[in-house]
């Protein structure tokens, strides 16, 4: 194309041509024609020849004006024609108007080309085809707006209702006509239509949702049935972006806006009833993450809760079957539903997460009895003599739980004192011991299995000692020793007692221990710990031999009988040293529990009396030969053990934990030399995760008692903010 | 391919194919329109001379000859008399090519 541009005084044709007004009228009634669609009639050229001389002659802005007060002119009358004369359909009509309007507009703009290229684009004038859009818009569509609105939302929604009679491509052309016509700066569609469009398609699910009266499980499948039907109804008069839009506001109002049903109600029932696939269909429904968020919370509070109404069968004798029960009732329920969000999301890390933050709830939900029930179940485990494989299996599963345990110090408590009790009992396979301690320094950490490791250690060291010991002095008895270090072992120490009396075998014994021990390593202490201990006694009763293992100081009471006939309890405290309670507990093992009554007691109560008289039991007899005497738990003990069932962390735990918060602070502060209190508490919080949760209460009875021994002092302008003393 | 004739100042008919004809939107427009050229398949053009037309018509059909050309291959330069030049321009501008 050329960009000059010269103009002869004339351009081409004539040079004496007709008057603005008689050109005006040709080409005036030129567009008349074409509006009543006798185009056929006119010559191109002519009305083309008029533009361009009009044009050149400088009357391009007399002439715009002219075919714009034309085109207001042409509208108005089509207008009264069309809408205030017929009775049909406004849409149909607007319609009707608009296609008429849009040929006649199409073939005039092409006479109009050369007043287009020469006058409107060097004036920044709108194109005459825009303009006469424009003049449609404002003098047809906008006078009919809030009918052609209500029209076609009336339209949409019976389509949506599922009306056969819907014209769709009429709803199509008008439509493609809005997004036409231009409105400020966007099509007259996203200014207008558009808002009263998504309004109408909100009133018209809202409306759905109050009046929902199905059941909440088949909520989902509902959701996707009205999905799909918009999505179908819109598909056929509506474009792509338009279509998502809708659905996006749809979901909004089924999904978003009624999310306390969708969670409370569509959820939980679908939990309740198993109903696997509509949960999968209601998650994929939700496709806003914080809808999907609100979904896994309430999975996961909904898991929660089914996990905390497994409460331990209290009326289950033993505690080890209530915690053994317990916990693979729990751990069965944490794989059912880990199968079954695994399945429904579509990344791994939130459905874990969700059963996980379940479980986490669970089991800090009975405070120390949940931590005891795991510990317990372990040690069931690993008493148990099923294979291994399937042991290291179990096993697996109740380290997963152990992770999410809150309170890890109060399981720690109890499984040292299992694990204790197992290895020197040795009731246990060490390397199932060893996996498990290994596996949960994987987990948690090292400063968790310290002293686990330092037990075992000493327990190999022992069995080295032991054979040592055997090959170099002459040992009556097969006799192990096990010497523990005492910081690693749950154990009070015992070096206050008074020297017990060993009856002759056994101190003989115990000296060349001592000695033997000593010459190996010289300058330690050995404080002897008899109530750990156990001791194999082969007696011929008048019926039966038995071996009986039974504790030490029950055998050191019965070995008291192959001197004397008959004792008081007493003369067998005078005769052995046992302290008291241990000695009534033992007589109560040896003369009242009913399966091993190795003594006769006089008088026959249930109450252990210093003038009570034993004699042996010679007719006693059981069904086997080895024989097992367990301690029976005094009563006093019995009783804490009963009151620490269902609360919260004993005495002796929060004493730990106070010291551990107090290290943590102290520790935290000297690195960071000063701090504000909730920066202090985010670390500490941090440090000590991994064995308990700490509880802002304890922190600030640290801070204070801290503060009190000038380890830190409180900033004297805001006290709130600590700095660490040196 | 069709043809559309083009009329000028004197009667003279050029023949042009309606392709190259639609190299000019005016032209284009005239002929896809329902007015009375697209019927009669005729243009009259009665102010341009009948040798400037027929310049016209060669250099629409030279376009549309080679538009699809790529620029490598050699394009003939299109002669323009200089005294029809001015003329020319006139018309081109008219036509809006």
């Amino acid at each position: 194309m050329f960009k000059i541009q010269i103009r002869s005084p004339g351009g081409l044709g004539d040079k004496r041509a007709p008057s603005f007004g008689d050109s005006w009228e040709v080409l005036k009634n030129a567009m008349w024609m074409i509006y009543d669609g006798r185009v056929s009639e006119l010559s191109f050229e002519v009305l083309f020849n008029v533009v361009y001389t009009l044009t050149l002659r400088k009357q391009g802005a007399e002439l715009y004006e002219k075919i714009g007060r034309f085109f207001e002119e042409k509208l108005h009358e089509l207008k009264i024609s069309a809408f205030e004369t017929s009775s049909t359909n406004v849409l149909s009509t607007l319609l009707q108007v608009w296609d008429k309007h849009c040929e006649s507009l199409r073939l005039i703009s092409d006479i109009t080309m050369y007043l287009d290229k020469v006058y409107c684009k060097e004036n920044r004038r709108q194109l005459i085809y825009d303009m006469g859009l424009e003049k449609f818009r404002d003098i047809i569509l906008k006078a009919s707006k809030g009918e052609v609105h209500s029209q076609m939302g009336k339209e949409i929604n019976n389509a949506r209702l599922g009306s056969e009679t819907v014209d769709f491509q009429a709803l199509k052309s008008l439509i493609a006509m809005m997004e036409t016509l231009t409105d400020i700066s966007d099509t007259y569609y996203l200014t207008e239509f558009e808002p009263s469009l998504l309004q109408d398609t909100r009133d018209f699910y809202r409306n759905f949702i109050t009046n929902y009266t199905g059941e909440a499980i088949s909520y989902p499948k509902e959701v996707q049935v009205l999905l799909d039907k918009e999505r179908e109804v819109d598909a056929k008069f509506l474009n792509q972006d338009i279509m998502i839009k809708l659905s996006t506001v749809v979901e909004g109002i089924l999904i978003s806006d009624n999310i306390q049903f969708v969670t409370e109600q569509v959820v939980s029932e679908l939990l309740r009833k198993d109903l696997h696939s509509d949960l999968r269909l209601m998650f994929s429904l939700s496709r806003a993450p914080q809808d999907k968020k609100r979904l896994w919370k309430q999975c996961s509070q909904y898991i929660s809760g089914e996990g905390m109404s497994i409460t331990g069968d209290l009326t289950l004798k033993k505690r080890t079957q209530a915690a053994v029960k317990w916990t693979s009732e729990l751990i069965d329920m944490k794989k059912k539903y880990e199968l079954v969000l695994r399945d429904i999301a579509d990344d791994d890390s939130i459905d874990i997460k969700a059963v996980n933050e379940a479980f986490a709830v669970i089991l800090s939900h009975n405070g120390k009895r949940n931590a005891d029930f795991l510990a317990t179940y372990l040690d069931s485990l690993l008493r148990s003599s099923a294979a291994e494989d399937l042991t290291k299996l179990q096993m697996e599963e109740a380290i997963a739980m152990f992770k999410l345990l809150r309170d890890k110090d109060v399981f720690e408590k109890l499984y040292l004192q299992q694990l204790s009790k197992r290895l020197l009992q040795q009731r246990s396979p060490i390397k199932l011991e060893k996996h498990l301690v290994n596996r949960m320094k994987e987990e948690v950490g090292g400063s968790f299995t310290l002293k686990p490791e330092g037990m075992f250690r000493d327990i190999s060291v022992s069995q080295v000692n032991n054979t040592r010991f055997h090959q170099s002095y002459q040992v009556p008895y097969a006799y192990d020793m096990s010497v523990l270090t005492w910081t690693c072992w749950p154990f009070q120490q015992t070096s206050n007692e008074k020297q017990i009396i060993l009856p002759a075998a056994l101190e003989g014994l115990k000296l060349d221990y001592e000695n033997y021990y000593m010459k190996t390593y010289s300058g330690r202490v050995l404080t002897w710990a008899y109530h750990l201990g156990s001791l194999d006694i082969g007696f011929q009763f008048k019926k039966s031999y038995h071996i009986i293992t039974m504790p030490i100081y029950a055998a050191i009471i019965f070995m008291l009988f192959e001197n004397h006939e008959e004792l008081t309890t007493q003369d067998m405290s005078d005769l052995t040293n046992i302290p008291e309670n241990e000695l009534i507990r033992n007589l109560l093992t040896l003369a009242i529990a009913p399966k091993t009554r190795l003594l006769k007691k006089q008088p026959m109560s249930k109450k252990v009396l210093p003038s009570d008289k034993f004699r042996i039991n010679h007719s006693f007899s059981s069904p086997t030969t080895k024989v097992k005497v367990l301690a029976v738990l005094s009563k006093s003990e019995s009783e804490t053990q009963a009151t620490s069932n269902n609360d919260s962390p004993t005495a002796e735990i929060l004493g730990e934990r106070r010291q551990c918060v107090e290290a943590a602070i102290v520790r935290v502060l000297k690195r960071n030399q000063k701090l504000y209190s909730d920066q202090l508490f985010e670390k500490v919080r941090e440090s000590v995760t991994s064995r308990f949760q700490l509880d802002p209460g304890t922190f600030h009875k640290s801070v204070d008692r801290l503060v009190e021994r000038e380890y830190m002092q409180r900033d004297p302008d805001d006290s709130s903010f600590y700095h660490y003393l040196p | 391919m069709s043809e559309v004739i083009l009329i000028s100042k004197n009667n003279v008919e050029v023949p042009i194919s309606r392709e190259a004809a639609s190299v000019s939107p005016v032209l284009r427009s005239m002929l896809s329109s329902p007015f009375i050229e697209q019927q009669q398949n005729k243009i009259e053009l009665k102010d341009i001379e009948s040798h400037v037309l027929q310049k016209v018509a060669e250099y629409l059909e030279y376009h549309q000859k080679y538009i699809k050309v790529s620029e490598n291959e050699d394009i003939p330069d299109f002669e323009v008399p200089t005294e029809m030049s001015l003329e020319l321009l006139l018309v081109a501008d008219y036509l809006n090519i």
